[in-house]
C-alpha cells in the first residue's frame, strides 16, 4: 500500500489548524464553566463574609438546641435523666419511650436520636469554626469563633455523659468522619478542655447578643465566663481538683455580674433576667419554658373529682410524671426553725386528687422551678452560679480544704434557708455535696445521672430505686451509659455500640 | 409520434445542420435551440403573480404582456393541472422555463410565437453529441417517485423528479457521463449515458435491507453496512403505525437492549427506561437515565420541576411524579428515532452518554414537488388490567368470617357489616374513579417541499387526549414545526434551521386514583358524592374522593430550535456549527376550593402557583475532513466542541384562606397574615444552573467498506464537580470487518449476502448528581435565636466527587442470508461501572444521614440481543415481513469492599443483581392455623407474628431469600402482512421478570375493613387441612403483624411474565386510479390499538407497571392519511 505524501501533508496541515482551535477553546473553558453560587442557598464561604451571617450560624446551633426539647420539657435530657435515675415518678405509662427510661431498659432507637442530634449540631458546629477561622473580614470574629468552640465542647460534654466513649469531631469532612470510632472518654475531656480554653481566651467578659453588640440581660450567647463555668465543671468531672477550683473561683469573683438571689427571691433563680444565671437558652418565637407542659400544665391544686358523665381528669393527663418519694425525702429543715428548704417550698408543687368514694385522697409532687406560660418569661438555664459554688466546694473537700468547702455549702444552703452543714470530714462533704446538688439541681440537664456516676454511688442507688420502681427489671451497670443508634453501626465503618447493649 | 432531437449550442459546435435530421419539425428546431439559446434577444419582462390558474389563463396573460402568440394543442393544455405562478421581471423563456418542464411540457420560440408542446425526446444522435435526458422513476409499486435525485456523476449537476416523477436533466456532454439515481431507503443506482435511451424508465428498489437504513450518529450518519457501533433506528413509518402518545410507548419492545416500563397508564407519566441494564446504585427514582437529544438539543435529564403536594386523602407515589419530557414531543414530527447503545455509539458524548443515548431527529424538507400530508386520527382509551374485585356479598361474608376467626363481635364502628350501610348496595369504587371511555384527537398536518438546494417543512399537529379517570380534565396539545434547508449552488455552504413550538395544556387531576385506598372501599359504603356532585360528607369524616375536586391547571410552551450551519471551502473539509436553543416553560396551578373540604370543619382553602423553566442552549462548532488515503482507503478526521448550558428554575407563590374561591387562580390574593398573624402567603425560588463543556476528536478509516476503524477521543468539563474534578477523559476504539466482500468468502457460502462483525470497547463517564454537591451550602431558615435569623448548612462539602467511570465493551455480528431476506443481528455487550455517584448512607456522627460519594462498589452487565428480520413472502402482491428481537440481560454486584460494614442497602448483596431485594422465606398458608408461615435463618417454620408470637423475624438476618428483579428476558416480535395496498402491522412485546403480586401490594388482606382484596380472597383458608394460598379472614393486631410479614417476604412476589399485543395497524391505500380523477396524491384509511391482549398468568395487576397506579391503557383509533 502506497501512502501519497501529498496527502499526509494536507492531514497534517489541516490537523494543525484544528489542533489551534481546540487550544483556543480549552483556553476559555474553565472560565465557560462557571456558574454562579446556588439562588435558595449560599456556598459555605459566603456565609463568613459578614458578622451577621457568621451569627446566624451559630444562631441555627443555639435554636436548634433551644427547639430540640434536649433542655426543656417532657422529652428533654432532665426529664428522662429523671425517670432514669431516682428524681421522677412515671405517670404516663402508655409512652413507651417514657417507660423505657423509666424501667432503664432503653433501646438504641430510644438513646439514638440524641446522639444524632448531637453529632448534627456537631457538623454544623466544626463548619463554623473552619469558616470563621479563615475569614478575615469579620469584626467579632473572636465572638464567633468563642461560640462555636463552646458548643463544640458543650455538645461533647452531654455526648461522653450520655454515651460514654465518644466520637472526638473536630472536623467538618464527612469522608473523615464517616470511618471515626468512639474515643476513650478521657480523650474527649482532653478535646472538650483544649475547646473550653480557647473559646475562653476568645470570649468577652461582657454578654453579646447575634449583632456583636454588648447587652446588659441577655445571657443568652456564652461569654468568657460561660466558658469557664463549663470549665470548671470539665475539670470537677475529671477529677482536676485543682483547675477546678481556680476556674469556679473566677466566676463566682466574677463582682456583680452573678449574685445568688437572696433566700425570699429564690423563685425568681429560674427568670429571664435573673443574676444567678451564667447561660441560658432563650426560648424561640412565641414558645415558653416547656417544663411548664411537663410539670404543671395548669394543674390545679386540687383536682376536681368529675360529676359524671364527665370523665375525671387525672394527674396523668396532666402531666408526664411526679417527683419521687426518695427525692421528696431529700430535702431537709432546717434545724433551728425547722422550716422546710426554701426550695422544696418554690420549686416543688402539689396536686391533691380528692377522695372519691372507697378511692382515698391522693396528692403528688411536682417540679415547679418553671412556672410560666408566658414566653420569653423564663429562660432554659443551662448553667447558674450555685453550681460553681458546689463546683468549688468539692474541689475544695477533695484537697481537704474542709472549711473552704463548708463556706461554699453554706452560702447555698443559707440561700435556701437551711441551717449550715454538719459535715465536717470528706466523705460526709462529698455525701453532703452530693445531695445538695441532688436537691438544688433535680430534674435539671440530667446532672443527677452524671453526679451518681462520677462519685461512685450509681449502682448503690440504682439496685435500691429500681426495686422502689416496681416496674420488674433490674439494674445492670452498663446501663450508666447509653446506647446508640442501631443505623450508625450500620452506616459507620468503626462506629460499636455502647459496651453492653 | 412526435420524436424531437436535441441540438448542441451552436458555441459548442457551431454548426448545427448535420444534427437535423428526418421530421417534420427539424427546421423549426434548429432554429429553436439557437432562439432558445439566445433568448435573452427576444426578452421582454413579464410580471405576473396568480394562485391556481388553468395554463390557458397564463399564457393569455403572457401575450397580453408580450405581444408573443401561443400555440398549442387544447387537449394537452387543458389535462394540466392549475398552477400557482409568481413572475417578476422575467424574461419569457424565464418564464416559461419555471412551470413548463414541472408539466412535462416544452416550447419553442419562433419570431413572436410560442410552440407549446410535451416533452418527448429521443436520443439519435452521434455518440459524442451533447445531450439532454428525459425520465421518470417509479417506486417498488410502480408509482411515481417525486424528490429523487438525479446525479450526474462526480460533478454537481443534480437533478430532481417532480410530483409526477419526471425529471429532465441540463446538457449532459460527456458521453461517457453516469448518472446517480437516489433516494434515502432505497438502493443507489448508478447508470452510464451511454446505456440509455429516452425517455428512460427508472424502477427504484427498496433498499434491500435494513442495512442500508440511514442512522443518526453523534456527528453524522451511518448506515448498518458499515458502522462499527451499535445503532437502532426506528423511523417516522414505524413510529406511525402506534397510537401512542409518548414515543418511548411506541418504541417500548422494538430496541433491544433498551428496557421501557410504563409506569403508570395515565398519559404524561413518567417511564422507566434503561439501556443496557441498570449500572449505578440509585440517582433518583430511576437511575442510569439516557441521554436524549432532539435535533442537537439536549432534553433536560430528571424530572420537572413540578410541584407536589398531598393535600386531601391522595399522596401521590414516588414513582408518578416528574413526568417525563418526551410527553411535548409529539411522535408525528419525529422523522427517526436512534438509540446509541455501545461505546462506540456513545463515547462521542463522553460524559453524557454513559448510560446510552437517544438520538431523535424530526421531520425534515425533502426536495421535491411540494405536497401537503395530513393524518388525522380519533379513537377511544380505556384503562388496562384490574383487578376484579369482591361483591358485596362476598365482602360482608369475608368480614364476618374475620370476625368469627377473631373471635369478635361485630362492633359499633364496623359500619360495612353491623347493619349501618345496607348490605345490597354495591359501588365498584376502581370503576367508578378509572373507568371512564376516554376520547384521544390527533391531527397533524406537513407541507413540504423545495429542491436540492432551499427545501422546506412545514407541520402543524395537535392532540387531545382525556383522562380515564373521573374528572373533565384533558391533555391537549398542539405545535407548530418547520424545517428549512438550504445551500449554495456551488454546495460550498449549508444552512439548515429547524424549530418546534408547542403548546401542553394538562387539566386532568394531578392523581393516579388507582393507587389509591380509594379503590378499594368496602363495596356498600356510602357514596362519596352528592346527587349534585359535591362531596358527600354526611357518612363520612374523611372523604376519599376529596382529590376530584381540586383544580388543577398546566400549562407548558416548549420552543426548540436547532440552526445549522455546514461551510467546505476546499474539497473534503467540512466547517460545521449548530446551535440549538430550547426553552420550555410552564404555568401551573394546583388549588384545593372549597366543594374540596368538609363544609363542617374549619378549612382553609389553598392554591399554589408553580413557574417554571427550563431552558437549554447546546453549541457544537466541529471541522471535518475527509480524504483519500491510499487508492481504497478514506479517512475521516473530525474535532470539535460542544458547549451545553442548562437553567432550570422555578417560582412557587402559595396562597392559604381565600375570601372567595374565585380568587384561588392569583396566590397573592390570600390575605397576607391570618388573624392570629401567621403567614398566609409564602413564595419559594430555586434554579439550578447546569453547564457542559467537552472536546472531541474522531478518527476513522474505511477502507473499501471493508474495514472500517473509529477512534473517539472526548474531554470533559461539567459543572457538578468541583474545581479538580471538573474534567474527565473518555474515549473508544470501534472496527468493523465487512468479511462477505473478502474475495475467498464470495464462494464460501453463497446463501450469505453480507457478512460483518464488529467490536468496540471504550469509556465514558457520568455526572449524574445534584448541582453544587461538591460545595458545602447553607440554607436560611431553621431556628431562629435571639430574634435573629440562622443560617443551617444543607449540604457540606465533597470536594473528592469525580465522574463516575464506565467501560463497555461489545462485539457483534451481522449477517444477511438470501439477499437481504433474513438478516440477524447478534450482539454481546459488556460493561462495567464504577466510582457511581450515589447517596451513601453515613452515620449520624458526620452530621448527615447521607451524601453523594463516588462509591467504591463495581457493578457489571452483561448480556445477549439479537435481532432477526425476515422477508417471508415476497412474491406476487402478497408480502409477510417478520421482525423479531430479544434481549437476556445480566446484572451483578461484582464487588463492594466493605459492604458488611458499611450496608448502604439491606437488598444489597455481592455476586447478585442490583435490581432485587432481600426478603423473608415464605412457607405458604399453614393448613392447621391457616395464617401465612415463614422461614428463618436457622429454618425453623413459623408465622413470627410482632407481639401475637413468642419468635419473631430479624428485619436483617432473616431476610434469607434474594429476588432478582431484574428482567429475564425481554423483546419483541412483529409482523407486516400487505396484500395490494392493504397491510396489517402486528406486534406483540414480551417480558419476564419478578413483581409483586396483587396480595403482595395490598397493606391488608380479607377480612380488614375497607380493604376488598380482588377475587384472590376467595382462596382464603376456611378450616383445618385445607391447603390454599391466602390466609384466612383475619382483621385483628396478629392479622396486621402477618401481613407486615408477608409483604417483605417471597410470598409477595411472583414471576410477571407477559406477552403483550402491543400494537395492530390495519392500513389501506386507496388505488392510485381513483385518487387521480380527485387530484389526492394518496389516500389511506387505517385502524389502530395499543395494548390490546395481555398473556400472562400475573393475575390481577398490570404485568408492565406492576400496580403503581393506573395500568397503560388500551387505545382503539381509526384516522386516514392524505397526501395532496
Amino acid at each position: 500500500m502506497k501512502f501519497n505524501s501529498k496527502y499526509i501533508n494536507t492531514i497534517s496541515y489541516k490537523l494543525l489548524f484544528c489542533l489551534c482551535c481546540c487550544i483556543m477553546m480549552l483556553a476559555s473553558c474553565k472560565k465557560l464553566l462557571e456558574i454562579p453560587l446556588p439562588a435558595t442557598k449560599i456556598a459555605a464561604e459566603g456565609a463568613y463574609v459578614t458578622d451577621r451571617a457568621a451569627a446566624a450560624t451559630n444562631n441555627n446551633v443555639f435554636g436548634n438546641i433551644t427547639n430540640s426539647l434536649f433542655f426543656d420539657g417532657a422529652q428533654s435530657i432532665g426529664f428522662k435523666v429523671g425517670l432514669y435515675t431516682d428524681e421522677l415518678k412515671n405517670l404516663n405509662s402508655l409512652s413507651t419511650l417514657n417507660t423505657a427510661y423509666y424501667s432503664s431498659t432503653i433501646l438504641s432507637a430510644d438513646g439514638g436520636p440524641l446522639w444524632s442530634f448531637c453529632y448534627k449540631q456537631l457538623s454544623n458546629v466544626n463548619l463554623t469554626i473552619e469558616g470563621v477561622r479563615a475569614s478575615n473580614t469579620l469584626l467579632f470574629k473572636n465572638q464567633w469563633l468563642g461560640e462555636a468552640l463552646f458548643n463544640r465542647a458543650f455538645l461533647h460534654f452531654y455526648l461522653v455523659n450520655l454515651y460514654g466513649d465518644a466520637v472526638i469531631t473536630t472536623t467538618s469532612d464527612f469522608l473523615i468522619l464517616k470511618d471515626l470510632g468512639r474515643s476513650p472518654k478521657a480523650d474527649v475531656y482532653k478535646q472538650i478542655i483544649a475547646d473550653l480554653k480557647e473559646a475562653e481566651s476568645l470570649l468577652a467578659n461582657e454578654y453579646k447578643d447575634g449583632t456583636g453588640v454588648t447587652t446588659a440581660t441577655n445571657r443568652a450567647r456564652p461569654n468568657k465566663f460561660a466558658a469557664k463555668a463549663l470549665l470548671a465543671k470539665a475539670y470537677l468531672y475529671t477529677g482536676d481538683w485543682v483547675n477546678a477550683e481556680a476556674m469556679s473561683t473566677e466566676v463566682i469573683g466574677a463582682g456583680a455580674v452573678y449574685k445568688l438571689l437572696l433566700p425570699a427571691d429564690i423563685d425568681k433563680v429560674f427568670l429571664a433576667a435573673s443574676q444567678e444565671t451564667i447561660f441560658a437558652l432563650q426560648p424561640i418565637g412565641v414558645n415558653f419554658e416547656r417544663d411548664f407542659t411537663a410539670y404543671t400544665n395548669n394543674m390545679p391544686a386540687v383536682l376536681p373529682v368529675a360529676v359524671p358523665p364527665a370523665a375525671a381528669r387525672t394527674f396523668e393527663s396532666y402531666v408526664g410524671a411526679s417527683l419521687t418519694q426518695s427525692l421528696l425525702d431529700a430535702f431537709e429543715k432546717n434545724t433551728a426553725t425547722l422550716v422546710d428548704d426554701r426550695r422544696r417550698t418554690f420549686w416543688v408543687r402539689s396536686s391533691i386528687k380528692p377522695a372519691n368514694g372507697a378511692v382515698p385522697a391522693e396528692t403528688k409532687y411536682f417540679p415547679n422551678k418553671y412556672k410560666s406560660s408566658v414566653a420569653g418569661a423564663e429562660y432554659i438555664v443551662i448553667m447558674r452560679l450555685a453550681e460553681q459554688y458546689l463546683i468549688r466546694a468539692e474541689a475544695r473537700a477533695m484537697q481537704n480544704n474542709f472549711s473552704g468547702a463548708k463556706e461554699d455549702i453554706n452560702i447555698i444552703r443559707t440561700r435556701a434557708g437551711l441551717s449550715p452543714t454538719t459535715a465536717e470530714n470528706q466523705p460526709d462533704l462529698i455525701k453532703a455535696i452530693l445531695n445538695e446538688r441532688r436537691v438544688e439541681f433535680f430534674t435539671e440537664n440530667g446532672h443527677r445521672l452524671f453526679d451518681l456516676r462520677r462519685t461512685g454511688n450509681l449502682d448503690a442507688v440504682m439496685n435500691n430505686e429500681i426495686i422502689a420502681k416496681g416496674t420488674g427489671f433490674s439494674w445492670n451497670t452498663f446501663r450508666q451509659y447509653w446506647p446508640i443508634a442501631q443505623d450508625d453501626l450500620l452506616s459507620g465503618t468503626n462506629l460499636i455500640q455502647t459496651a453492653g447493649y | 409520434m412526435q420524436i424531437f432531437t436535441i441540438c448542441r449550442p451552436f458555441y459548442a459546435n457551431g454548426w448545427l445542420k448535420k444534427t437535423i435530421i428526418i421530421m417534420k419539425l427539424t427546421t423549426l428546431l434548429m432554429i429553436l435551440g439557437c432562439l432558445h439559446l439566445n433568448a435573452a434577444v427576444f426578452s421582454q419582462t413579464i410580471n405576473l403573480s396568480e394562485k391556481n390558474v388553468s395554463l390557458e389563463k397564463v399564457f393569455s396573460k403572457i401575450e397580453q404582456q408580450t405581444g408573443y402568440t401561443f400555440f398549442y394543442r387544447m387537449e394537452l393544455i387543458s389535462a394540466m393541472p392549475n398552477i400557482n405562478i409568481s413572475l417578476k421581471n422575467v424574461t419569457v423563456d424565464e418564464a416559461l422555463d419555471q412551470f413548463l418542464s414541472k408539466l412535462s411540457l416544452t416550447y419553442s420560440i419562433i419570431d413572436k410565437t410560442v410552440v407549446i408542446k410535451p416533452i418527448q425526446i429521443h436520443y439519435d444522435l452521434r455518440q459524442n453529441a451533447p445531450t439532454i435526458y428525459i425520465g421518470k422513476v417509479l417506486d417498488e409499486n410502480d408509482k411515481p417517485m417525486p424528490g429523487v435525485s438525479v446525479r450526474v456523476k462526480g460533478t454537481n449537476m443534480v437533478f430532481v423528479t417532480n410530483q409526477d416523477g419526471q425529471f429532465i436533466t441540463g446538457i449532459i456532454q460527456d458521453p461517457k457521463a453516469i448518472l446517480q439515481i437516489s433516494y434515502i431507503g432505497y438502493e443507489n443506482q448508478e447508470v452510464a449515458v451511454s446505456t440509455l435511451k429516452n425517455p428512460i424508465l427508472f424502477k427504484m428498489k427498496l433498499a434491500s435491507s435494513d442495512l442500508d437504513q440511514v442512522q443518526v450518529t453523534a456527528y453524522g450518519t451511518t448506515t448498518k453496512r458499515i458502522n462499527p457501533g451499535n445503532i437502532v433506528t426506528i423511523n417516522a413509518e414505524e413510529l406511525a403505525k402506534s397510537p401512542g402518545r409518548n414515543v418511548l410507548e411506541i418504541i417500548q419492545g422494538r430496541v433491544p437492549g433498551m428496557f421501557v416500563q410504563q409506569m403508570s397508564g395515565l398519559p404524561g407519566s413518567p417511564f422507566n427506561m434503561m439501556i443496557r441494564g441498570q449500572q449505578t446504585f440509585s440517582g433518583g427514582n430511576f437511575p442510569s437515565q439516557p441521554l436524549i437529544v432532539i435535533d442537537g438539543v439536549v432534553l433536560p435529564g430528571g424530572a420537572l420541576p413540578k410541584f407536589y403536594s398531598s393535600g386531601g386523602s391522595q399522596i401521590q407515589n414516588q414513582n408518578l411524579r416528574g413526568g417525563n419530557p418526551l410527553d411535548y414531543i409529539d411522535p408525528s414530527i419525529i422523522e427517526s428515532i436512534n438509540i446509541l447503545k455501545d461505546a462506540d455509539a456513545t463515547s462521542i458524548y463522553g460524559s453524557r452518554g454513559a448510560y446510552g443515548v437517544i438520538l431523535i431527529v424530526t421531520k425534515k424538507g425533502k426536495a421535491g414537488e411540494p405536497k401537503l400530508s395530513v393524518n388525522a386520527n380519533s379513537g377511544l382509551t380505556v384503562r388496562g388490567s384490574s383487578p376484579e374485585l369482591l361483591n358485596t356479598e362476598e365482602y360482608i361474608m369475608l368480614r364476618k368470617e374475620a370476625k368469627v376467626n377473631d373471635n369478635v363481635a361485630i362492633a359499633a364502628a364496623d359500619n360495612d357489616i353491623n347493619g349501618n350501610w345496607p348490605a345490597d348496595r354495591y359501588t365498584d369504587w376502581s370503576k367508578l374513579f378509572g373507568g371512564r371511555r376516554a376520547v384521544v384527537n390527533k391531527v397533524n398536518a406537513n407541507y413540504s417541499g423545495g429542491n436540492d438546494y432551499l427545501n422546506f417543512l412545514i407541520g402543524a399537529n395537535y392532540r387531545n387526549q382525556a383522562s380515564t379517570q373521573i374528572g373533565d380534565g384533558a391533555i391537549k396539545d398542539g405545535g407548530i414545526h418547520f424545517n428549512l434547508n438550504n445551500m449554495t449552488k456551488n454546495e460550498k455552504l449549508a444552512i439548515t434551521l429547524s424549530g418546534n413550538y408547542s403548546s401542553t395544556k394538562d387539566d386532568a387531576i394531578p392523581y393516579d386514583f388507582a393507587n389509591n385506598s380509594v379503590n378499594l372501599l368496602a363495596p356498600n359504603a356510602p357514596p362519596l358524592f352528592l346527587p349534585d356532585g359535591s362531596l358527600n360528607w354526611a357518612d363520612n369524616s374523611f372523604n376519599a374522593a376529596d382529590g376530584t375536586k381540586i383544580l388543577y391547571n398546566n400549562v407548558t410552551n416548549d420552543l426548540s430550535s436547532t440552526l445549522g450551519f455546514k461551510y467546505r471551502p476546499v474539497k473534503g473539509l467540512s466547517l460545521n456549527a449548530s446551535v440549538g436553543y430550547k426553552l420550555l416553560s410552564a404555568k401551573e396551578l394546583r388549588a384545593q376550593p372549597t366543594a374540596f373540604y368538609n363544609p363542617a370543619t374549619a378549612f382553609r382553602t389553598t392554591s399554589t402557583l408553580n413557574i417554571y423553566s427550563v431552558r437549554s442552549i447546546v453549541v457544537e462548532p466541529n471541522i471535518s475532513y475527509t480524504t483519500k488515503l491510499a487508492p481504497k482507503g478514506t479517512l475521516n478526521v473530525q474535532t470539535g466542541g460542544t458547549y451545553q448550558d442548562q437553567f432550570t428554575y422555578y417560582n412557587r407563590t402559595t396562597g392559604n384562606d381565600f375570601l372567595s374561591d374565585a380568587m384561588l387562580y392569583n396566590p397573592s390574593f390570600a390575605d397576607p397574615l391570618t388573624a392570629a398573624g401567621a403567614v398566609n402567603v409564602t413564595t419559594a425560588y430555586d434554579q439550578v444552573p447546569n453547564k457542559y463543556i467537552g472536546f472531541f476528536g474522531i478518527i476513522s478509516y474505511n477502507w473499501d467498506n471493508k474495514y472500517i476503524l473509529n477512534l473517539n477521543g472526548r474531554y470533559d468539563g461539567s459543572t457538578k464537580f468541583g474545581e479538580d474534578h471538573q474534567f474527565g477523559s473518555f474515549g473508544s476504539a470501534g472496527a468493523s470487518w465487512v468479511f462477505s466482500r473478502e474475495s475467498w468468502f464470495k464462494g464460501l457460502l453463497p446463501v450469505v449476502s453480507f457478512a460483518k462483525l464488529r467490536a468496540s470497547y471504550g469509556t465514558s463517564g457520568g455526572d449524574g448528581v445534584a448541582a453544587y454537591s461538591y460545595i458545602a451550602t447553607y440554607d436560611k431558615g431553621g431556628n431562629q435565636y435571639q430574634g435573629s435569623l440562622a443560617l443551617t448548612p444543607t449540604a457540606i462539602a465533597n470536594k473528592d466527587l469525580h465522574w463516575e467511570y464506565n467501560r463497555k465493551a461489545e462485539g457483534g455480528l451481522l449477517l444477511e442470508f438470501l439477499k437481504g431476506r433474513i438478516t440477524l443481528d447478534a450482539s454481546y455487550y459488556n460493561s462495567i461501572t464504577k466510582d457511581q455517584l450515589v447517596n451513601q448512607l453515613l452515620p449520624s456522627t458526620t452530621g448527615y444521614q447521607a451524601r453523594p460519594i463516588n462509591s467504591p462498589a463495581v457493578i457489571k452487565n452483561w448480556g445477549y440481543e439479537l435481532e432477526v428480520s425476515s422477508k417471508n413472502i415476497a412474491a406476487g402482491k402478497f408480502t409477510w415481513s417478520s421482525r423479531f428481537n430479544i434481549t437476556l440481560p445480566e446484572n451483578r454486584l461484582v464487588a463492594y469492599p466493605g459492604i458488611e460494614k458499611t450496608i448502604t442497602n439491606n437488598s444489597y448483596v455481592l455476586g447478585k443483581p442490583i435490581q432485587g431485594i432481600k426478603v423473608y422465606n415464605y412457607a405458604g398458608v399453614d393448613p392447621e392455623t391457616g395464617i401465612y408461615n415463614f422461614i428463618n435463618r436457622d429454618g425453623v417454620k413459623g408465622s413470627y407474628r410482632q407481639l401475637t408470637d413468642p419468635a419473631t423475624l430479624d428485619v436483617n438476618l432473616d431476610r434469607t431469600v434474594f429476588i432478582d428483579l431484574t428482567p429475564k428476558y425481554y423483546g419483541g416480535l412483529g409482523n407486516t402482512f400487505s396484500y395490494k395496498s392493504l397491510s396489517m402491522d402486528v406486534f406483540f412485546t414480551f417480558t419476564n421478570r419478578m413483581g409483586r403480586n396483587f396480595l403482595g401490594s395490598q397493606t391488608t388482606g380479607p377480612g380488614f375493613a375497607s380493604s376488598n382484596p380482588s377475587k384472590v380472597a376467595l382462596r382464603r383458608w376456611q378450616s383445618p387441612g385445607q391447603v390454599t394460598d391466602v390466609a384466612k379472614a383475619t382483621a385483628n393486631l396478629g392479622g396486621l403483624f402477618m401481613y407486615s410479614n408477608f409483604l417483605n417476604s417471597s410470598g409477595a412476589y411472583s414471576r410477571a411474565t407477559y406477552a403483550r399485543l402491543s400494537n395492530l395497524n390495519i392500513s389501506y391505500g386507496i388505488p392510485q386510479t381513483l385518487l387521480r380523477k380527485v387530484h389526492i396524491n394518496a389516500l389511506s384509511i387505517y385502524l389502530q390499538g395499543s395494548n390490546l391482549l395481555t398473556i400472562s398468568k400475573y393475575g390481577d395487576l398490570d404485568p408492565e407497571n406492576l400496580g403503581a397506579g393506573t395500568a397503560p391503557l388500551r387505545t382503539f383509533t381509526a384516522g386516514l392519511n392524505l397526501t395532496l
